[in-house]
């Protein structure tokens, strides 16, 4: 009897193990579209609404399981996230500040391109390097000097109109005096122009900042909101039509011979970066 | 707790069909939660496999031919519910389900350490099984990955699992033949 049993059982397993082997061999061996495989996707489609109703039933388990994994892991994953932000940052503010170069070069390639400057006229690209740091004196250093072809009294615009104008060159750098700058001084005119043509006058900056133009004829009719542009009267060192700023006030006072006209300059002097040197 | 497998008693037929009832039961159940719940259990990068624990259960508390029987048909289930390769888990289950339900009709089972050791054991046969065949397959792997991505993990969950587990199987096939609770 014992030894019927433990024949019987020998053969099962026995049995059991080739049958295993069979499959196993049948099912790598036969096509995707085979017997086995085509059994297989018939118990599945059978299986799978049974997996469906349990993956509900045992979905707070495991979401409560997860939320427990979740708490093992938040410290690390918390300075992760925290290293790979770091990290984000870092490149946002890479990508944003060369998609701020990037625009800015290309206002200054426009520069080069406009049919106010005369044929014959060089222009120098330059970066602000330095910046005045008291009141007294608005200018700013530029990292291009008499090595690159810049000149005293050579002009400094960008994209945005005139900045002013170099004061001192070193071989490779240069001081720019601001159209801010008190001992500024630009022949400008004001356009439209009337039928006697455009008013003139003469833009001088301010130890507060502001930006005047001066000698405007009293009688002139000017209104807020008025291109204020180089007028490259008198042999000026600007060439003509640089845009400066806009009327943005108009005084007239009777005892004055002049008006005073206030003006706003295109540029803003404390954004400063990428200016072009004008050299006539 | 303690395991032990003891002969069964003078079949009945109702005693059988409740027997094939309960581990039918058994076997979907298994089946649902290793392929519903398994994949989302996940501590050292493992998951466990209850498949091999209730066969491991099944073989110590009605013996090796239900084991081996109980193993083939729970492979071929779990292979057809998340679409492995059919034949691989049966083969594997087969020789674990057989081994456990050997050792509970050759050895002294009672020590409630038994279904911990024997889970333990089976865990690393099945994985170096597993291992084995996909090395037939000519999938490799280097050692120390087997071992501390495979092994290791599973068989540290799985030993855990094995006293709840045995414990709950154990109560679900408290009667029917080949009871291993209750005294001859």
């Amino acid at each position: 009897m014992i030894r019927r049993r433990t024949l019987w059982r020998r053969l099962l397993v026995a049995g059991l193990v080739i049958l295993s082997l069979a499959v196993f061999t049948l099912f790598f061996r036969e096509q995707a579209g085979g017997a086995l495989h085509g059994a297989q996707k018939a118990g599945a489609s059978i299986m799978q609404p049974l997996e469906s109703g349990v993956s509900k039933v045992i979905k707070p388990f495991r979401d409560a399981w997860n939320w427990v994994g979740g708490l093992f892991s938040a410290r690390s994953e918390n300075k992760r996230l925290r290293s790979e932000l770091d990290s984000l940052r870092k490149v946002t503010t890479n990508e944003l500040e060369i998609q701020q170069e990037n625009a800015q070069l290309r206002g200054l390639l426009k520069i080069t391109k406009d049919p106010i400057y005369p044929s014959g006229v060089t222009f120098v690209p330059a970066r602000v390097i330095a910046r005045s740091t008291d009141v007294w004196y608005s200018t700013v250093t530029i990292n291009a000097g008499s090595s690159q072809g810049v000149r005293v009294y050579d002009a400094v615009v960008n994209s945005s109109g005139l900045v002013g104008r170099v004061t001192m060159v070193s071989s490779n750098s240069a001081d720019v005096t601001l159209i801010t700058d008190q001992s500024s001084w630009v022949d400008a005119e004001v356009l439209p122009g009337g039928t006697q043509g455009p008013t003139q006058g003469s833009v001088h900056g301010s130890v507060t900042g502001d930006v005047s133009m001066e000698y405007v004829d009293k009688t002139a009719a000017l209104k807020v909101g008025q291109i204020v542009a180089t007028s490259g009267l008198n042999n000026s060192i600007f060439v003509h039509g640089i845009p400066i700023g806009v009327v943005e006030n108009v005084g007239r006072q009777a005892v004055e011979i002049y008006q005073t006209v206030t003006v706003k300059p295109f540029v803003d002097v404390r954004q400063l970066d990428y200016v072009m040197v004008v050299h006539k | 707790m303690k395991a032990g497998y003891r002969r069964a008693q003078p079949f009945t037929f109702q005693g059988v069909a409740l027997d094939v009832a309960r581990l039918a039961f058994m076997l979907v159940v298994t089946v649902l939660l290793q392929a519903t719940l398994a994949p989302h259990v996940r501590i050292l990068g493992a998951s466990p496999d209850f498949t091999l624990i209730a066969v491991v259960c099944v073989g110590l508390l009605r013996g090796s031919e239900v084991g081996a029987l109980f193993g083939f048909i729970a492979g071929l289930c779990v292979a057809v519910a998340v679409f492995g390769p059919l034949g691989l888990n049966s083969l594997v289950l087969v020789v674990v389900g057989y081994v456990a339900g050997r050792y509970a009709e050759t050895a002294d089972t009672s020590s409630g350490l038994a279904p911990i050791f024997v889970v333990a054991v089976s865990t690393a046969l099945a994985e170096i099984m597993y291992t084995l065949s996909q090395f037939l397959l000519d999938r490799q792997a280097p050692f120390g990955f087997f071992f501390v991505h495979a092994l290791l993990p599973v068989l540290v969950l799985n030993t855990l699992l094995a006293a709840p587990g045995y414990l709950v199987a154990r109560l679900w096939l408290r009667e029917g033949m080949g009871d291993a609770s209750r005294p001859a």
